[in-house]
């Protein structure tokens, strides 16, 4: 077993981002920071201000994070998944960049909505609680196991309008239409390497080539799932230009996407219009990458893309 | 393969929730129940389900209600969980002293102020899940890999993903 990264360790694997992480200086200071526990309360069965402070006289505090209303930051020398109003399903702990793709998406009720790579399952349940369980969601992962949790994260914390199924999701099947599609597919999860978190980076440049294919294939698919006019958030966990705007470029050089402006309160840098002589296109600029030292937590890209109607 | 359940199955369901715990059947308006195996779910009813239910391979839709168990009905820790402050019959508050116990999957003796069979459990005035009444006494029906979560403070891998 590889012992957690400790600072310094993790340098050389980003130092590949010199260049284009803004103020790269204070990025490797924030990764050898243990980032923040955030929550997200379930609006579904509690309102967020008496469960913060239903949460503060039992013992744990939480921090308001102005941007979201329902996310908290744990303050709690204890585990969040050791209470019981995390076993009755009164909150989720996730990432506070991990909100954001749901949001970003601003799916409505009575839409289908599609979760293309959904376990194990956080973004699909916000997703849910924000449009009131009134939107029809279907979260779709391969993986049997991750399903599992998926199910369990649903079910705990009262899900009604997620149905989950289990393909591939390059050859999800073609049946009906999606008004909007959530597409985080497996990266190399940069992102999440902060001191303790995690192992550090392998620095191997073809594990992102590798899961760039699989990227890609994912986009086309997702695009071909989505109505004309829908939108499809397309979100990594990871800083790889190759598994981010490479990924993109294509669909939006041949017009099967376009790239639309991300609404958030939170800073972030643009996306790339160019990494290592190779150039994107230049709407990916309309993309956001988050980085720790910018919002404290993981370190995130996203995109919002429209098919052509 | 997910059908939906038949119009005399769902009021059959509706009178479960009603004469065991005096869930009222407003609560379960809007929810439309699917059936595969010993399972029923809880979906809510949206334009759409039923197109989706026929295109798709369906591995879960909603929430798991209730199971059958012996030509009887168990209701799920998951869908009590869903009518907490619904549920006003068979229930047992369990007092701080006997959570542990009672997590550990141990048997609690009695006596308890709720009918023989499954009970909704209580914790500090709100609803925790499904436990058994038996002879012996009272039996934790929690979902296993809810409670070790809980022991160990670990949400089962799936945070911040």
């Amino acid at each position: 077993m590889r012992s957690s990264p400790q600072g310094s360790d993790m340098v050389p694997a980003f130092e590949r981002y010199r260049d284009i992480i803004p103020d790269f200086s204070a990025f490797l200071k924030a990764v050898e920071i243990r980032p923040p526990t955030h929550i997200r309360v379930n609006t579904l069965r509690v309102e967020a201000e008496k469960f913060r402070q239903a949460m503060a006289e039992k013992g744990y505090p939480l921090a308001p994070v102005a941007e979201i209303p329902e996310a908290f930051r744990w303050e709690s020398a204890e585990n969040p998944g050791s209470t019981l109003e995390y076993f009755r399903g009164r909150y989720q702990v996730q990432g506070l960049t991990s909100m954001l793709p749901a949001l970003i998406l601003d799916a409505q009720a009575r839409e289908h909505l599609l979760d293309l790579c959904a376990a194990p399952g956080g973004k699909a349940t916000y997703l849910a609680q924000l449009t009131r369980n009134q939107a029809l969601i279907v979260a779709n992962d391969v993986s049997h196991r991750r399903i599992g949790i998926l199910r369990s994260h649903s079910d705990r914390l009262g899900i009604t309008s997620i149905i989950v199924t289990r393909y591939r999701g390059q050859s999800f099947p073609m049946r009906m239409p999606f008004a909007r599609i959530l597409l985080d597919p497996p990266c190399s999860a940069e992102g999440t390497y902060r001191v303790g978190a995690r192992p550090p980076l392998t620095g191997d440049p073809e594990v992102s080539r590798r899961l760039q294919r699989l990227q890609q294939m994912l986009v086309t698919h997702a695009l071909k799932l989505l109505r004309p006019g829908g939108t499809v958030v397309y979100s990594t966990c990871t800083y790889a230009p190759e598994e981010n705007e490479a990924v993109l470029h294509p669909a939006l050089e041949e017009g099967r996407a376009e790239l639309v402006p991300i609404a958030t309160p939170f800073p972030h840098a643009p996306g790339l219009e160019s990494w290592k002589g190779h150039r994107f296109h230049p709407s990916l600029t309309l993309a956001a990458r988050f980085y720790p030292h910018l919002v404290n937590s993981w370190g995130f890209f996203i995109a919002r893309l429209r098919k052509p109607e | 393969m997910l059908v939906s359940v038949s119009p005399s199955e769902a009021q059959e369901i509706l009178e479960y929730w009603s004469r065991r715990f005096g869930v009222p059947g407003t609560m379960l308006e809007g929810l439309r129940f699917l059936a595969r195996g010993k399972t029923v779910w809880a979906m809510a009813d949206l334009a759409g389900v039923q197109e989706t239910l026929v295109s798709f391979k369906v591995e879960a839709a909603g929430f798991p209600l209730l199971r059958k168990r012996g030509g009887q009905w168990k209701p799920t820790t998951a869908a009590l969980l869903f009518f907490e402050g619904a549920i006003v019959t068979n229930v047992v508050e369990l007092s701080a002293g006997r959570l542990d116990t009672f997590l550990r999957g141990e048997v609690l003796p009695g006596p308890f102020a709720a009918d023989r069979g499954y009970v909704a459990v209580r914790y500090e005035g709100t609803v925790l899940g499904c436990a058994l009444h038996g002879e012996a006494g009272l039996r934790s029906q929690l979902p296993r890999a809810w409670v070790d979560a809980l022991l160990s403070g670990r949400p089962e891998r799936g945070e911040d993903e």
